[in-house]
């Protein structure tokens, strides 16, 4: 039995330790998180949270395949993407409330594993370094989607000419949805 | 031991609430981690494209800090209270600046290099963790602005169509 553990916990972190998120932790730090997650297991076709709930935590899909969903201002669903074993889902809710941005069920069988944002911020108030590097992983990350964005942005208004067509074009099939709809 | 730079400093700093919730050792720890840096009217402190290698609080004095952001385009901030952080973000990463700063009149500010913030945070030492705390109300708000951004431009595509158009005339 504690064979099972112990091979599990090491089966646990090293999933962490493939995630650019946690690779600054040290092996130490990696069981103390491991050691504030749950594990969860989903059944296919079951969701893990709903668009507009309230972001608490954070989940790394351990296996099987999750799908990211939204309802578009149309009413429709759009799938946004499918996700598989070693993605971060919702990394900012451990800083962050507010309401989820899109719906993510399971496709078929899943095990996530769940870092709460309650279980974080005791990590913080307790003041762990772990917790301190996981913040600036975010920092990293939001840093560089910040400047993703900024540039896709800037390309758009420096080359006017070059992107009309693609909007010209977005802006139809939104009408002509709206005339279905 | 304390000198004129403490004393500066905490005359200037302590009603803000980063640096009240210091403890006077702590609040001495940083200041001796800072470097004191005073501008001179018009002094550049950071410009656009350049590495940014660290962050700054402002002691005294007034900075403007710009930058161009489209579809907007140039929006500029005022900066005149003390212990206002500023460029937070470049103590986690040497990232180009996206903006600059310019004193608008004589100003005194702390200068933290992320080298010393790293060794810091390293050592463990509750202050380092304290201007992480700090930084994730920053990254909340960083995000923010990005998804507006990202939702203003792509999320709106006939007002993204407009002003494209009126660029295209006009140029």
């Amino acid at each position: 039995m504690s064979t099972t553990i112990t091979t599990r916990t090491a089966d646990l972190r090293a999933v962490f330790e493939s995630l650019e998120l946690f690779q600054t932790l040290s092996a130490a730090e990696v069981s103390e998180v491991v050691g504030a997650c749950t594990v969860e297991a989903m059944e296919a076709q079951t969701t893990l949270f709903e668009q507009g709930d309230e972001s608490d935590a954070l989940y790394i899909v351990r296996s099987g395949t999750l799908e990211v969903a939204a309802v578009s201002p149309l009413g429709e669903k759009v799938v946004l993407a499918t996700l598989g074993e070693g993605t971060v889902v919702g990394e900012m809710s451990l800083i962050e409330g507010g309401p989820r941005s899109a719906t993510v069920s399971a496709v078929d069988e899943v095990e996530v594993l769940k870092l709460s944002r309650a279980s974080f911020e005791a990590m913080r108030r307790a003041g762990s370094k772990a917790a301190y590097k996981i913040i600036l992983g975010l920092a990293r990350t939001v840093g560089e989607r910040r400047r993703q964005t900024d540039e896709r942005v800037q390309e758009v208004f420096l080359d006017p000419d070059d992107h009309i067509d693609a909007f010209e074009s977005q802006l139809h099939d939104m009408l002509g949805r709206l005339r279905k709809a | 031991m304390p000198t004129d730079r403490h004393r500066l400093a905490r005359e200037a700093l302590r009603t803000r609430p980063f640096f009240d919730a210091l403890s006077d050792e702590e609040f001495d720890r940083l200041i001796d981690a800072c470097d004191v840096r005073t501008l001179a009217p018009r002094e550049v402190l950071w410009a656009v494209g350049r590495q940014g290698q660290s962050c700054y609080v402002l002691i005294s004095g007034r900075l403007e800090q710009s930058l161009t952001r489209q579809p907007v385009g140039r929006k500029v901030t005022q900066i005149d209270r003390p212990g206002t952080f500023m460029a937070l973000s470049y103590l986690v990463k040497p990232w180009r600046h996206h903006s600059s700063a310019v004193a608008l009149e004589r100003s005194v500010v702390l200068k933290l290099d992320r080298e010393r913030f790293e060794a810091m945070f390293e050592a463990g030492d509750a202050v380092a963790f304290r201007l992480v705390d700090e930084l994730a109300e920053a990254l909340v708000q960083e995000m923010r602005d990005a998804n507006e951004r990202l939702h203003e431009v792509f999320g709106n595509p006939a007002e993204t169509l407009r002003l494209l158009r009126r660029r295209t005339r006009n140029a």
